[in-house]
């Protein structure tokens, strides 16, 4: 397993790693301290059997608490929220996903092989470790990098989940898959903060390259960069641009380099979570959401709805959709912003705890549909989930512009 | 009690239902362990309003979130509650918020993805039972257990709203478990999924 911040993580003895182990269990490490020592049970050959004994003893403090009924109201309102939100595409963690998944009614296994191994696939770990070593030189980010691999489809797709699955280190990532047969399919990953298309694609046409595009939720395109590969590899390749504010990934064939794609994609994700978590993590100068209103992509029309890639692809264009957009079709641009329901807290981030968007003055990027406003009245207090980042909107032309 | 087996069988059934898009699966899931999740909630938000908030996220995010449940690793009540304290802690503490709540939703995967000897034990066992063996642990130690996990505190915020180093507060936490272990599941646990054959023998201690 990969650490995000490898750097900032000493690393842990087995002494340390049994001394935590209770603390692992009751959630009483940070984020930090508890990925170093998944990281090192990743990697340890020791068994560490009183950790094993301790892991599970959360569920008897849970257990020690009394169960309360809830309102009446609250199922039907959980149920709506559910009818409106979007479930995860699988992402890229643990044990690579070729294997058939396991039978529902399948019993617990016992220990015969440790727990955290599954965390890396077995047959994988010096192999992901290799790849650690790559990725924390810095090799990666210097462009397209290419590992040769045996050329059988289904070794191809385990290489493919391997790579992705150790260079992601379990952190975010989605999945990108053909738009026409035979395109391939990979994963965009979140690697230490930079996103990384790790993709099995056939060679493009001789004499052309592949280019890879964000879309925003407007459809506007802007190149991500370039790439080449020849037969029998795995690209993996750095993104030039942050996925902050956009909502679909694509890759098209080109002559060469271009401002705006000229074909159609064979290959496209939507980044859903993935830029929406993005948009969380501020403030960061380089996270700020690149403006709607982006100019580069020269269009016959000002107005992005006449853009080629306004209503494409209709299948993944936003994997988080408004109550409104659940029907398939895209609401109407709103004119102007959202008149805000009620004004935002303020995270101890300092960004927006609700992230909205809604025109309290997050400037987070995101903005309200008037489905969102409403659940807002109807909740009146309450931060986060049930009012998540909406896809943007606006029309671009109409975006006040903010600092 | 529930049988374990059979328990952990439908919730396994759920999940991949779930999974599938199953919205109605999502329903039983709420109708099973609505209840304990609101406990679990409550006491750490100690506001009705805002624990019915965090466990209907939490609910939320179990749909959104499935497909990074594996029934074969984990129980789904175990990650389920996991959830519901993470979101009840961020709600009551917005510091820890700077931590994304998808990465500690995340180590809590791998948390409850552990050991079932502690779910076989804890389904088999008594409200009483656990709150006795939890009131037989001594004083220091079952304030660090209540701060870390119910009060969301990290072991060295526990070190110093204890006033004690941080190795000490993480040895009570180890003592405690240990314990809970020894009084709840036996020092010979048996292979997953076998029930505890007996009763602990809580030996007093005020509930």
């Amino acid at each position: 397993m990969i650490d995000r911040d490898p750097m900032s993580q000493p690393p842990l003895d087995h002494g340390a790693v049994d001394e935590l182990a209770a603390a692992l269990s009751l959630g009483a490490l940070d984020a930090d301290e508890a990925r170093a020592l998944i990281a090192h049970l990743s990697t340890c050959p020791l068994p560490h059997a009183e950790l094993r004994e301790l892991l599970g003893a959360n569920s008897a403090l849970a257990a020690s608490v009394e169960g309360i009924a809830p309102s009446p109201g609250l199922r039907d309102r959980l149920m709506a929220t559910v009818a409106a939100t979007a479930q995860e595409a699988p992402r890229v963690t643990g044990v690579p996903t070729r294997e058939a998944p396991p039978a529902p009614s399948a019993p617990s296994s016992s220990f015969a092989e440790p727990w955290w191994k599954s965390l890396l696939d077995p047959r994988s770990a010096g192999f992901a470790r290799g790849l650690a070593a790559v990725a924390v030189a810095g090799v990666i980010v210097l462009g397209a990098v290419t590992i040769s691999l045996r050329s059988s489809l289904d070794a191809r797709q385990s290489a493919l989940d391997r790579v992705a699955s150790a260079l992601a280190g379990g952190g975010p990532a989605f999945a990108v898959t053909a738009q026409t047969a035979g395109a391939g399919s990979g994963y965009v990953i979140d690697h230490a903060g930079q996103p990384l298309l790790v993709a099995a694609v056939p060679p493009a046409p001789a004499g052309r390259l592949y280019e890879m595009w964000l879309l925003d939720a407007q459809g506007q395109p802007v190149s991500a960069g370039t790439f080449t590969i020849t037969s029998g590899q795995i690209a993996v390749v750095r993104l030039d641009v942050g996925l902050t504010g956009y909502t679909t990934f694509a890759i098209t064939v080109e002559e060469r380099r271009v401002d705006a794609p000229t074909t159609k994609p064979i290959i496209a994700g939507a980044i859903g979570a993935l830029g929406r978590r993005a948009a969380r993590a501020r403030p960061r100068a380089s996270a700020m959401p690149i403006p709607l209103n982006t100019t580069a992509i020269p269009t016959p029309n000002a107005s992005a709805r006449s853009s080629p890639y306004a209503a494409w692809p209709p299948a993944t264009a936003a994997s988080s959709r408004t109550s409104a957009e659940v029907d398939g079709t895209r609401p109407p641009a709103i004119p102007r912003l959202m008149t805000p329901a009620i004004a935002g807290p303020r995270s101890a981030a300092g960004g927006c705890a609700w992230e909205c968007g809604c025109g309290c003055g997050c400037r987070c990027g995101w903005s309200c549909s008037p489905a969102a406003a409403d659940a807002v009245r109807q909740r009146r207090r309450q931060p986060r989930s049930s009012h998540a980042p909406m896809v943007s909107t606006i029309a671009p032309e109409t975006v006040p512009r903010t600092g | 009690m529930e049988d374990t087996g059979r328990s952990h069988e439908a919730d396994a059934a759920l999940a991949v239902r779930i999974r599938s898009g199953d919205r109605e699966a999502l329903g039983e899931l709420y109708d099973r362990y609505a209840a304990v999740a609101l406990g679990v909630a409550l006491r750490v938000v100690r506001d009705r309003d805002a624990a019915e908030d965090v466990v209907h996220d939490a609910f939320v995010a179990v749909w959104q979130k499935i497909s990074r449940f594996d029934p074969q690793q984990g129980q789904l009540r175990s990650w389920l509650l996991t959830i519901v304290r993470n979101r009840a802690i961020d709600r009551v503490r917005g510091a820890r918020a700077a931590e994304d709540i998808d990465a500690l939703d995340e180590l809590g995967t791998l948390r409850s993805s552990s050991n079932p000897t502690w779910e076989a034990a804890v389904a088999n066992l008594s409200l009483a039972t656990l709150r006795v063996a939890l009131g037989s642990l001594p004083g220091e130690q079952r304030e660090a257990v209540e701060l870390a996990y119910f009060g969301g505190h990290t072991y060295r915020e526990v070190a110093v709203l204890t006033g004690v180093p941080p190795g000490t507060a993480a040895g009570r936490l180890r003592l405690a478990l240990a314990k809970l272990r020894q009084l709840l599941i036996g020092t010979d646990a048996g292979p997953a999924g076998s029930p505890p054959s007996a009763e602990p023998s809580a030996g007093g201690g005020p509930v």
